[in-house]
Parts: structure tokens; sequence; C-alpha cells
């Protein structure tokens, strides 16, 4: 089986969360923007893997399963934040959410 | 056992929001301000706990995986002092906020007590997954108290803006933790510097350049430093008050304290030797533009909530200062330490803040959210209990002695100069003339509560106890920081000695450490211990690969 | 040679019996079970939503709520089971040994509590007619 260098997953980690990023801030649907913050977590989760195959260390592997909870618990609350906003917008976008300038 | 004493604090407050939520089950509809006080008690215990048990020398844990994780020491003390007074001051106002503003309320005390758990985690986490966790579990439960007023768009706005901004924040911390992971293989931060210390060529310097741009960032996002700050205004004005309030006070204190610690901690490393930038760099160029832009925005606003909130972005910007202003070590040769009076600035900030939130937490009936400075105007007569408390609040947070906003800022410009009175008399004339700017937005408010008629319906104020006891602690403390600082000050160089963590540092204290340990820790300092094996199974080795059983 | 074909055998006889299971189970249920064929019983999804539907309908709010609490009770199971991977060998570690037990019934006590705060809450509640003091969920 072939190695796959840490360079590579680091790449593609980086790429995802810079997807992740431009969505989160260019998106307007919040549940579109809810999975681009996925995808952010994703891509750190799979740098964080691809660093403890790199270092041999278990460490990191732990690490995603507390990664992956929180991020379980950041999606509950923000599909709680999105239900809460459609009751009273009617809509989940993001452009309603925007009654407080200055 | 110990080691369960050790941490009792936190397991205190975490304890506190579990039977809050079985209290609020049990109990009526409308009838959840005592578990304010349950709130109070629950955080005042924690807080004797924390100061029997964390002010003196570090305590080391016993348990390997324990000791690893967490470093419970003056810097630990002081900051979560500071947040359990927040927190407990904001359940105080909330208990009668809260119903007259329709709002269930029974939440809001389990969900403070768990974001005041684990702002606590997040100041004595010593490892970066749990310095994360600490920090999501304060976050998530904000976000959810933010947005708690259901039947506010404002509320639920607040909510959603500081959701969002404070995910993208911990997405961004994570990922400058991952790259450090990457450069050093480690995620305790003892290690993580020590490594870095000692292989230098070891650690790819561009990973751990773009971890602490990552981990500065994200920081700034939570301490609302520009140009991380838009979130600040638009989350303090929609939010619950008493919430808002301990934002303010209690998320600045322990986002500083992890801020201070993370990149002070790492800023010794050699990676940043020699390149085009620094993290000090990092530090001054937020603190410059947090003070201007927080100062001169300030000015515009006409709410009395937003003036607050630039006044929490241009406090940033002071703070930021402080910690970026680094001080020799009385204790350690050629360590570089937090500047002396930074949490004392913190306790001062937050009790003010948490004062002049308080006030407007008491203002406004059943559905009232608006606070347009013109809706204040006239307080100081027709409620002039509220409007002496509102006085104080403001001037202290304007620096103006004798309180304890003066003693604060007078202590950390003065020391900022002392660090290097050349170099850095520019920024410290910035800051004091930003300050003087600043007064006038502060001015403002007690012109319109002093000195101005209230213009077609006055804002009328809640009968409070609770709220008035929180508005009474304030105050007095307020006075208390600005003539008495002393004993203040005191803790608050202890804390700033232990808040940039050197393996030296923990090693040569956890000796005389008061908790005995097992093995003597004298050379281990605050690392696993050797020859305690963890059974981890690794899959990374050859012959283990794809052979997970 | 024979170590790389043994797991594939395994694979292949795991694979037979779930196929022979379910052809069973099929062939039984047609033999056993009445036929009394109505539209609804015709339907692919016999509870749920109907399978052609608008793309832009409204799903009910509650299917939300549950997707929530489905999300953040299932993540947990991701901690339970490494800890159920190496449950032995931590007994047997000095630094551990009861302890391991100790930290998962806490674990899940905290877990039990947040379960009973939702219930008690009412946010399980499906039915319409759930009681209006109850309804203050969500």
């Amino acid at each position: 089986m072939m190695d796959v260098p840490v360079s590579w997953y680091l790449i593609l980690a980086v790429t995802l969360f810079g997807i992740g990023t431009v969505g989160v801030l260019t998106r307007r649907n919040l549940l579109v923007v809810l999975m681009s913050l996925e995808i952010m977590l994703n891509g750190v989760n799979l740098a964080i893997l691809a660093f403890a195959r790199h270092h041999g260390d278990a460490q990191g592997q732990a690490a995603v399963f507390i990664v992956m909870a929180v991020a379980a618990a950041e999606v509950a609350v923000g599909l709680a934040l999105a239900i809460a906003l459609f009751r009273h917008e009617g809509s989940v976008d993001l452009d309603r959410a925007t009654r407080m300038k200055g | 056992m110990s080691d369960l004493l050790s941490i009792s604090p936190l397991l205190v407050t975490a304890f506190t929001g579990m039977l809050v939520m079985a209290l609020d089950l049990l109990a009526g509809q409308g009838r959840k301000a005592f578990l304010s006080w349950v709130t109070v008690a629950g955080f005042a215990v924690a807080g004797i706990l924390a100061y029997v048990l964390w002010s003196g020398d570090p305590v080391v844990l016993q348990r390997p995986f324990l000791a690893n994780v967490m470093l419970l020491d003056a810097h630990g003390w002081f900051f979560s002092e500071v947040v359990l007074l927040a927190g407990a001051l904001a359940a105080l106002l909330a208990a009668d906020h809260m119903p007259e503003q329709g709002i269930d309320g029974g939440e809001t005390y389990a969900l403070l007590s768990f974001s005041v758990t684990g702002a606590i985690l997040l100041m004595v986490a010593t490892d970066l997954v749990t310095l994360f966790l600490g920090l999501e579990i304060m976050s998530l439960a904000l976000y959810v108290m933010a947005a708690g007023k259901r039947s506010s768009p404002f509320s639920a706005e607040a909510g959603i803006k500081y959701f969002l901004l404070g995910g993208v924040a911990s997405a961004f911390l994570l990922m400058g933790m991952a790259f450090l992971y990457g450069a050093t293989g480690k995620l305790n931060l003892v290690d993580i510097a020590r490594f870095l210390a000692n292989h230098p060529e070891g650690a790819d310097p561009l990973l751990v350049q773009g971890a602490m741009i990552l981990l500065v960032v994200a920081m700034a996002f939570k301490v609302a430093a520009v140009p991380f700050h838009f979130w600040t205004p638009d989350v303090y004005e929609g939010a619950p008050t008493p919430v808002t309030a301990f934002m303010a006070g209690a998320v600045k204190a322990a986002a500083f304290a992890v801020l201070a610690r993370l990149v002070l901690t790492l800023a010794r490393a050699p990676a940043f030797q020699g390149t085009a930038f620094s993290p000090a760099d990092l530090l001054l160029g937020l603190a410059v533009v947090s003070m201007v832009v927080g100062n001169l925005l300030g000015i515009v606003q006409t709410n009395v909530k937003r003036i607050l909130a630039y006044s929490s972005i241009a406090h940033a910007g002071y703070l930021l200062l402080g910690v970026w202003a680094t001080q020799a070590s009385v204790s350690e040769t050629g360590v570089q330490t937090l500047n002396d009076s930074v949490p004392f600035y913190l306790l001062a900030y937050a009790v003010s803040t948490v004062g002049a939130f308080g006030v407007l937490a008491l203002l406004g009936r059943s559905g009232e959210e608006d606070m347009s400075l013109s809706r204040i105007a006239g307080l100081g007569r027709r409620h002039p209990v509220l409007g002496v408390a509102l006085l104080v609040a403001v001037l202290s947070l304007a620096g103006l002695p004798p309180l304890g906003g003066f003693m604060a800022k007078f202590n950390l410009f003065r020391q900022v100069l002392a660090a290097d009175p050349a170099g850095n008399l520019p920024w410290v004339i910035l800051a004091v003339v930003m300050s003087v700017v600043g007064l006038y937005y502060y001015l403002r408010i007690v012109l319109y509560a002093f000195f101005r008629e209230p213009e077609g319906q006055p804002v009328v104020a809640i009968s409070s106890a609770a709220g008035s006891v929180a508005l009474a602690v304030t105050v007095a403390l307020a006075l208390f920081l600005g003539i008495a600082p002393a004993k203040f000050l005191d803790a608050s160089r202890m804390a700033s000695q232990a808040t940039v963590l050197t393996g030296s540092i923990a090693a040569s204290r956890a000796g005389a450490a008061p908790v005995q340990t097992a093995t003597p820790p004298a050379a281990a300092g605050i690392q696993l211990k050797p020859g305690v094996q963890i059974p981890v199974r690794t899959f990374n080795s050859k012959e283990g690969r794809g052979n997970l059983h | 040679m024979e170590s790389q074909t043994l797991p594939y055998i395994a694979l292949g006889i795991t694979v037979a019996f779930s196929v022979g299971i379910a052809m069973v189970i099929l062939v039984l249920n047609r033999l056993l079970g009445p036929h009394r064929m109505n539209a609804e019983k015709g339907a692919p999804f016999e509870c749920g939503s109907d399978p052609v539907d608008s793309p832009g309908k409204r799903v009910n709010v509650r299917f939300y709520v549950v997707a929530i609490f489905f999300v953040v009770f299932d993540i947990e199971a991701v901690f339970l089971f490494p800890w159920a991977v190496l449950y032995r060998e931590l007994l047997a570690t000095p630094a551990f040994g009861m302890l391991a037990l100790a930290e998962v019934v806490v674990f899940l006590g905290i877990l039990a509590m947040g379960l009973w705060y939702v219930w008690g809450k009412g946010a399980l509640d499906w039915a319409f007619d759930a009681p209006a003091s109850r309804r203050n969920h969500g």
C-alpha cells in the first residue's frame, strides 16, 4: 500500500476549511451556513487525524472524537436557532436577520 | 479522591446547573425566581472552594490523565472568581428581569451554570483539547442564552449572529490547534512550548506561525477586538440584558485569560524570531484599532446597550495593549510574564459593566426592549438609586477616580509604560487620548440620566430585591476597588505571574504543592508521570495498520 | 497467501448469510402473512412522507426537534465505543481501576438527566393534544 504524504492530507484539510469559511461568509441560507461550518470542522478533523498518523500518536484521534461531539452539539444549537429564526421571520434566510444595525 | 477535591469548583458549578435543571422541572410555572438564588449559592460555594484550593501554589493533579490537562493555579483562581462573580450577579439580575420580559427563566440559570463551568475549565486547561472543550461549553450555553427571549426577533437574531461568528471563531481556534499539533506532535500547551523552545528545527515555522495567527484571530473574536467585533453591538443589544451583562463581564475575562495564556506561552518560540511579524505585533495592531474604532463608533450610538458594547470593544483594546506589553518576571529570569494589572483590570471592568447593564436590566416593563438614550432621560430623578448605580458604573467604565475603573486603567497604562518607557510611550498616549474621547459617550449617558427631561413615555423600573442586591454589590466593589485596591492588586500580581506557562515554574512550584502526590513531581513538572502506562492502542504502527480486530 | 484470502472468505460468508436471511424472511412473509391490500399499504413508505411530492414542501417543525435530539444523543455513543473496547484493560490499570466504570456511569447519568429534562419540558410530546402547560418548548 502506498503511503500518502501528510502534506496532501493537509492541503485537502485546508481546502475544506477554506470552502467552509467562504460558505459561511457568503451563503445566506442559515442551513447552508450550518453545513459550511460543519465542513470547516471536518477539515480540521482531517488535519488532526493526518497529523496523528504522521506523529504516530493516539491523542489526536481522541481529540477528533471530542471535536465531533462538540460539532454535533453545535449543530443542535444551530438548528434550534434556525427554528427560532423561522418562527419570527418565516424563513431561514439570513438577510432577514438584520433588524439591528450600526 | 484528592483529584476530585482539587477540581471541586468545576464540579460544583456543573452540579449546580444540573440541580437547577431538576428543580426547574419540579417547580411550578412562573415560580423560577428562587432558582436564581440556588445558582448564586452554587457559585458562592465554588468561589470559596476555588479560593481555598487554588489560590496558593499550583495544584498538580495526581492522576496522569488529569495532571496533563489542567493546572490549578493562581491564574485559574483569580479569573474563576471574576467569572463566578459576574455569573452570580447576572443570575441575581435575571431573577426579576426574566419573568417581567416573559422568559420562563428556568433554563437560563442552568445554562448560566454550564457557561461558568465551561469558562473555568477553559481557564485552568493546559491541554488544547480541554481548552477547546471549555470554550465550547461556555459558548454553546451562551448562544442559547442570547436567543433566550423567544418572543423577540431581536433575541433570535442576536443568538444567530453570536452563534455563527462564534462557530467560525471556534473553527479557527481548532485549526490553529491542529497546526500546533502537526508542528509538535503534542496537545499539551506546556509540552508544545517546551518542544518549540528546545527543538526549533523540529517544528515547521510556517505551521507554527499559521497556528498563532489562527489562535489570535479566534480569540480576537471572543474578546470582541476590532476587526472581529461586528457581532458585539448586535448581540449585546438583542440578548436579554442580564445575559449581556454576563457576556460583557465574564466571557471577556475568560477569553482574555486564555488569550494571554496561549499567546504569551507560545510567543517565546524561536519560530517567531526574525520573522516579518510576531504575535506581539498582531496584539498591538488589534489593540490600537480596537481602542480607536471602539471609542469613535461609540460616540455615534444612541442606544445605551450599543454604547456599552462599543465601550466593551474599546476596553478590549486597552486590555490587548496590556497583554502585549509583557514585563520581566520577578521570579524567573528571561521569562516575560503577563502585565500585573491585566487581571485587576478585568475584575474592575467586569464589576463596572455588570453594574451598567444591571441598571438597564431593571428598567423596562414587559416587552419594552428599546434602551435608547432618550428613554433613560430623567432616570436620576425618578429612580435615584438606579441612577446612582448607573452613575458609578459608567464613571468607573470611563476611568474616573475614585472608582475601580480608574485604578485599573491607571495601573495598566503605568505598567505598559514601565515595560518599555521609550517604545511604549506613543501607544500609552494614544490610549489616554482615546479614553478621553470615550468620556464623551459615557458622560452622555450621565447627562441623559440626570439632566434631561424624558420626552413621551419614560421608562419604568421594575422592583427587584435580587437585582438591588446585585447592583449594591457592583457599586460597593467599584468603590472599593478604587479606594482600597491593594489586596486585589496583590492577587492580580499572583495571577499574572502564573499566566505564562513555563515548564520550569510548574516544576519548581510543584515541589511545594499542598496536594501530596504519589511520586515526587519535582522533575516531571506537570508532564505525564513516567512509568504510568495508559493503555492506548495506536492504529498507525506498520504492523497494526488496517488490522483493527 | 492464506492469511490474505481468509478475511475475504469470512466476508463472503457474512454476505451470503445476510442475503440468505433476508430471502428467508421475504419468503416466509409471503407464505405466512395475511394479504389485505389497500392504497396506504401499497405506498413505498407506509408511514412518513409522500414519495412523490413538491420539493419545496415544508416539513413539520417537530421533525427538526426530533432531529436535534437525535444528533445530540446519537453522538454520545462515540464515547462509549472506545470505552467499551478498552474496558477490560482500563480495569486492570492501576491509574484507572473502577474509575473506568464510575466515569461512564456519571457520563450516562448526565445524559439521563438531559433526557429527563427534555421529557419533562414536553419536547418529546408528539401528539397535538399535549397539555398546553407543557408545550412551552422549542
